[in-house]
């Protein structure tokens, strides 16, 4: 990949200051079709949701540690990818994805549940050892949040906004490594944040493109940027499913190359709610 | 010092007469080429607060802040740049990113972007008005109108900015090197070095970081932040027939007080500002040196020191400021008749630092120091100290030789150096055709 | 560096120069306290030592601004309090001096605070104002969520209509009668859920859903098909003999009918007025027989269903506009439901006739209180 590429990224430097977009003229009919079709690709991620979780709980049941590690980052892809939907509830999203610094005594605070409290003990204790109640309380979580999500008017900023909240995301604890620090999995995430966040662009950018074609351009490049840098660490490109080496192994220069173009997308994906007259 | 460094004052208090006032007004503003209204720069509220200028006898750089006016404004364009022989604001702040831009085009989008902004933030003015479908142009920190508030951004480069990402190595300043670990350091990886320093420094905090805010939002891509620090200058109105003493670190003790004078212009070219005299690169002219220490002071047991011993310490009245030879602060110590140090111990903090002999003339820095205080370390003691600032012609012979005559010294039980870095103060920009750094990549296309 | 120092003359002007102006403010001040504008100020509310003048209030729905007046001699609070919740407040009213607050009240009774918190409450009555009964005109993006989910809905029942329709086929094929009864109920529930959208396409609505009785030949003619020309086979002959080409055609006019809803945008006034029409019909159909078949029966529990998700889909924009007639469509939707769970074919029991009219009446009635035209 041609890491000097990077002329898009900046090309928002110029843009960002003076900027003032022209009234948008986008009807709000135009935007039912995106809005069902975003619904459609969240129900679809929260099918393989329940199922890669029944395979990873049942695991940690049956004491089966290396399988429990192996399924841990395949199965929190269908979580990342869905979030600004999944955060929508704050109880379960605690329950689900906090991490031990959200808790005042950190992994030893009996509230500290979810994916990172078990990945705690599969990668950091190597053991499933009293983890059966975890296991089975993150089933159930998962199952609440499927029957929510079901009969949910998902609304429309929060799907518009939710590329920029992806994106903030990654900014916030991907690049910094801090999401998966025991199973160092982080590109997992940070690879479904970015597709999430996709989802929605891609979704909305017929319309976006009326309003902004310079704007909607430079998204597509730096997701495309983002995702090169990205490529480099699969495991095997020919079979996406074999995930990402482990965030430790990625340089600094790559490091500090992902944050450039992941904030110019956070800044350029905070626009597309004004762009799509959505306020 | 030359006219273009005088700050633009508010013509309202000028307008009685003096020709020669307005004369200088319009001067400077032809030359910053802001051509904007008289109003524009000096809106009403200017009159709420006369800046109190009595004329101090001697101001020195690390005397108390006087100005205050929120209408002052530093000229941006000329040959230096602003925040160096500034007089020392009330509120500082020394801010290091990566430089995330990847080529030699990209890195010149980043500082022209840096140059508009900082053009605009230190003149004031009002951002475009703000769309409520999207997000806002600006933190909104300071209202509508931002005011200058004697807001000064100093642009400084790191040598990592040299290595092989720009094709900028050949026309690295001579001294510029990354920051060694001196003896008694205790230097905090991510505290250290960086591609690009700021020093933003205004009369209020809210100034400073609506600035950073602002740079931030502004070059999204180009630039990351890897450490900050600020500091403030405490305030010590003059009281009448007092010497303007040189501020208060936290260790109780005046600091600065043989700071070499700023207005001396002559001083300022030999110490601070590099020309064609030095062995450095053409394109440097103008610029100088900046060493950034954050120095950690450990006040507790500070505090729990014996005055005496303190002073011996420092090698000054910690309430006078006077060196132990006596007199007062801006006396200068007699050490050829104490060569065995009975007065002045010899390894007391100000003989170390400054033997005031011929020969260590040229090892002279200007210190622009501020306070800081952070928080509690996990013993619960204060982490507080001294953000140290400090500029010189010639690194080398400046910061590093002070320091190493330091290394060592009884002062060391007390303090810790835990970041920094040294960066290289890009020379001004002289008008609004020119950027920070053409110089520079002129000097490598 | 030598700062300028402004001679004594600057700052002897700039001194004079503010105090004229701060003159000039005070004068200003000053008759902004004395030109009172009622109708700008609002309702006035003067607080004295002892209590609110006046003490009870009657004011319209909608928003309304108080000014009050602070007539004792220290710093005073004014609220506006609906049961034990402080709906507005000024707070720290200087003696002397006077406030305003504007605030959007609904219609009922409120308290007043008065100064001194022994001093007696007062008392604020809202009127059903003329401001209460025109609805607030929604976003022109309110609809966007509920278009979208009901577009979610069509799309997942439209998935479980193609499977099931496929299995009919399936069993046609292979002459597996009760298979093919058992899916041609469950295709025909999805059919009835998605009443109001095919309605949006008559050649395929009538290809599916028309009967014997609107052909020339009845149910001897050529152009009958869909699922009531199965049933007669399925249900009446009981067989699935030559059914095949009915079975074929079923499967194209589904995939037709998939690739129009993918396309078709929904005006936000079909949801209610749709709604009504298919129940209305149902109900006008079934209003001249004597009992009601089973599968009449079973056809308006599926209608019922589609209809719930579409109440589901507006009742959170009918809350915030019209609560009486939220209120009014959710009762008689359970009631619909109830009776439906009671309901068996062939009994006299006439309620869910009169129930589904009931309902019917209650949805051609909320595109007005939605602001919808249609």
């Amino acid at each position: 990949m041609n890491l000097r590429n990077t002329l898009p990224a900046l090309g928002a430097l110029a843009l960002m200051t003076f900027q003032l977009p022209a009234q948008a003229a986008v009807s709000p009919d135009a935007l039912v079709g995106p809005v069902a079709e975003y619904k459609l690709y969240v129900l679809d991620n929260l099918e393989d949701l329940v199922s890669h979780t029944e395979a990873f709980t049942a695991a940690i049941r049956a004491g089966d540690v290396d399988k429990a590690r192996a399924l841990y980052a395949p199965t929190r892809v269908y979580y990342e990818r869905i979030e600004p939907i999944a955060e929508l509830f704050a109880d379960l999203d605690a329950r689900i994805d906090a991490r031990e610094d959200d808790y005042e005594h950190g992994v030893k605070d009996p509230d500290f549940t979810g994916f990172h409290r078990l990945e705690y003990a599969l990668f950091h204790d190597h053991s499933t050892k009293g983890m059966n109640g975890y296991a089975q309380g993150l089933m159930d979580n998962i199952n609440t949040l499927d029957s929510r999500v079901q009969d949910l008017t998902f609304p429309p900023k929060t799907v518009v906004g939710g590329a920029a909240a992806l994106m903030e995301e990654v900014a916030a604890t991907k690049v910094s490594g801090e999401e998966d620090r025991y199973s160092r999995t982080d590109l997992w995430d940070f690879q479904a944040n970015v597709d999430g966040a996709r989802e929605i662009f891609s979704l909305f950018r017929p319309l976006a493109e009326q309003e902004d074609a310079d704007t909607v351009q430079r998204i597509q490049q730096n997701f495309d940027h983002v995702e090169a840098i990205l490529a480099e660490y699969r495991v095997d490109p020919q079979h996406p499913e074999k995930g990402f080496d482990a965030y430790d192994e990625v340089s600094d220069t790559h490091r500090r190359a992902l944050v450039g173009p992941v904030t110019v997308l956070a800044e350029d994906l905070s626009t597309l709610r004004g762009l799509l007259g959505l306020n | 010092m030359t006219d273009d460094q005088h700050p633009t004052r508010c013509p309202f208090i000028l307008t009685d007469d003096t020709a020669l006032d307005r004369r200088r007004f319009l001067r400077g503003a032809g030359m910053t080429g802001l051509g904007l209204g008289l109003s524009g720069l000096c809106p009403g509220q200017a009159l709420a607060r006369l800046p109190h200028e009595q004329a101090p006898h001697r101001q020195e750089m690390t005397s108390a802040p006087l100005e205050q006016s929120e209408q002052l404004a530093y000229p941006f364009y000329g040959r230096h740049q602003q925040g160096v022989v500034t007089p020392r604001q009330a509120t500082g702040m020394v801010v290091s990113f990566d430089i995330l831009a990847m080529d030699r085009d990209a890195l010149e989008t980043l500082l022209r972007t840096l140059t508009a902004r900082i053009a605009f933030l230190t003149r004031g003015g009002s951002y475009p008005e703000h769309d409520p479908r999207f997000p806002p142009p600006d933190s909104g920190t300071l209202g509508p109108h931002i005011a200058p508030d004697g807001l000064t951004m100093t642009v400084a480069v790191g040598t990592s900015l040299f290595d092989e990402r720009f094709g900028l190595a050949s026309q690295r300043p001579t001294h510029l090197q990354r920051m060694q670990k001196f003896p008694n350091d205790a230097l905090d990886a991510p505290r250290c070095h960086g591609d690009l320093a700021i020093q933003i420094c205004a009369n209020t905090i809210d100034t400073v970081y609506h600035a950073l805010r602002d740079i931030i939002k502004n070059t999204p891509g180009g630039l990351l932040v890897r450490w900050k620090q600020t500091g403030t200058v405490p305030l010590l109105p003059p009281s009448p027939g007092d010497l303007n003493g040189s501020a208060r670190n936290f260790l109780g003790f005046r600091d600065g007080s043989a700071n070499p004078a700023a207005e001396d212009q002559p001083l300022m070219n030999a110490l601070v500002w590099i020309d064609g005299q030095r062995d450095e690169p053409p394109w440097t002219h103008g610029g100088s040196y900046m060493a950034v220490r954050i120095i950690r002071n450990l006040v507790e047991r500070w505090d729990r020191t014996p005055l005496g011993e303190q002073e011996a310490i420092f090698g000054r009245r910690k309430m006078s400021g006077a060196p132990l030879s006596g007199g007062q602060e801006q006396d200068v110590p007699d050490y050829a008749a104490d060569p065995e140090g009975h007065v002045t111990p010899l390894d007391a903090h100000i003989r170390l630092a400054n033997p005031r002999t011929p020969a260590t003339e040229k090892h002279r820095i200007l210190r622009r120091p501020f306070n800081y205080a952070n928080g509690v370390e996990t013993n619960g003691q204060l982490d507080m100290g001294l953000l140290f600032i400090c500029f010189q012609a010639d690194l080398a012979a400046g910061f590093i030789a002070v320091q190493q005559r330091l290394d060592g010294e009884p002062l060391e039980e007390y303090i810790k150096p835990v970041g920094g870095g040294y960066f290289f103060v890009l020379p001004g920009v002289t008008d609004d055709s020119d950027f920070l750094g053409r110089s520079l990549l002129a000097a490598t296309a | 560096m030598t700062p300028t120092a402004p001679s004594p003359r600057t700052l002897r002007t700039g001194l004079w120069l503010s105090f004229v102006f701060m003159l000039m403010a005070l004068a200003v001040f000053a008759v902004s306290l004395k030109n009172r504008q009622p109708h700008r100020d609002g309702t006035l509310i003067q607080v004295t030592a002892s209590g609110c003048e006046p003490a009870r209030l009657e004011v319209p729905a909608g928003q309304q601004t108080f000014t009050i007046v602070n007539r004792s001699d220290r710093a005073i609070e004014w609220e506006i309090i609906d049961g034990v919740m402080v709906l507005a407040e000024r707070e720290n009213i200087t003696p002397g001096l006077q406030q305003p607050l504007t605030v959007r009240l609904k219609p009922g009774d409120y308290a007043m605070t008065c100064g001194l918190l022994s001093n007696p409450r007062g008392t604020l009555h809202v009127t059903p104002g003329e401001a209460a009964a025109v609805p607030e005109t929604l976003a022109a993006t309110a609809f966007v969520g509920p278009l979208a989910e009901y577009r979610v809905y069509t799309t997942l029942q439209m998935r479980k209509l193609q499977r099931h329709i496929e299995a009919l086929h399936q069993a046609v094929v292979i002459g597996d009668l009760v298979a093919a009864q058992n899916a041609w109920r469950e295709a025909r529930r999805i059919d009835q859920h998605l009443a109001v959208p095919i309605g949006l396409f008559s050649d395929l609505d009538q290809h599916l859903n028309a009967r014997a009785d609107d052909f020339a030949r009845r149910d001897q003619d050529p152009e009958f098909t869909g699922f009531h020309r199965l049933a007669n086979a399925l249900f009446v002959t009981r067989s699935t003999a030559d059914l095949q080409p009915m079975a074929d055609q079923l499967v194209r006019d589904i995939k037709a009918l998939e690739t129009r809803l993918a396309d078709a945008a929904i005006p936000p006034a079909l949801l209610a007025s749709g709604s009504a029409r298919i129940l209305q019909a149902w109900h006008d159909r079934q209003t001249s027989r004597d009992a009601l078949t089973p599968q009449a029966l079973d056809d308006l529990k599926g209608l019922t269903e589609g209809v719930a998700k579409i109440v589901m889909l507006l009742d959170p924009l009918l809350q915030q506009q019209a609560p009486d007639t939220a209120r009014s469509l959710n009762a008689a939707l359970a009631t619909l439901q109830q009776d439906l769970v009671e309901a068996s074919a062939g009994s006299a029991d006439r309620h869910v006739l009169e129930d589904s009219a009931a309902l019917a009446g209650e949805l051609s009635s909320i595109n007005h209180a939605l602001g919808l035209s249609g």
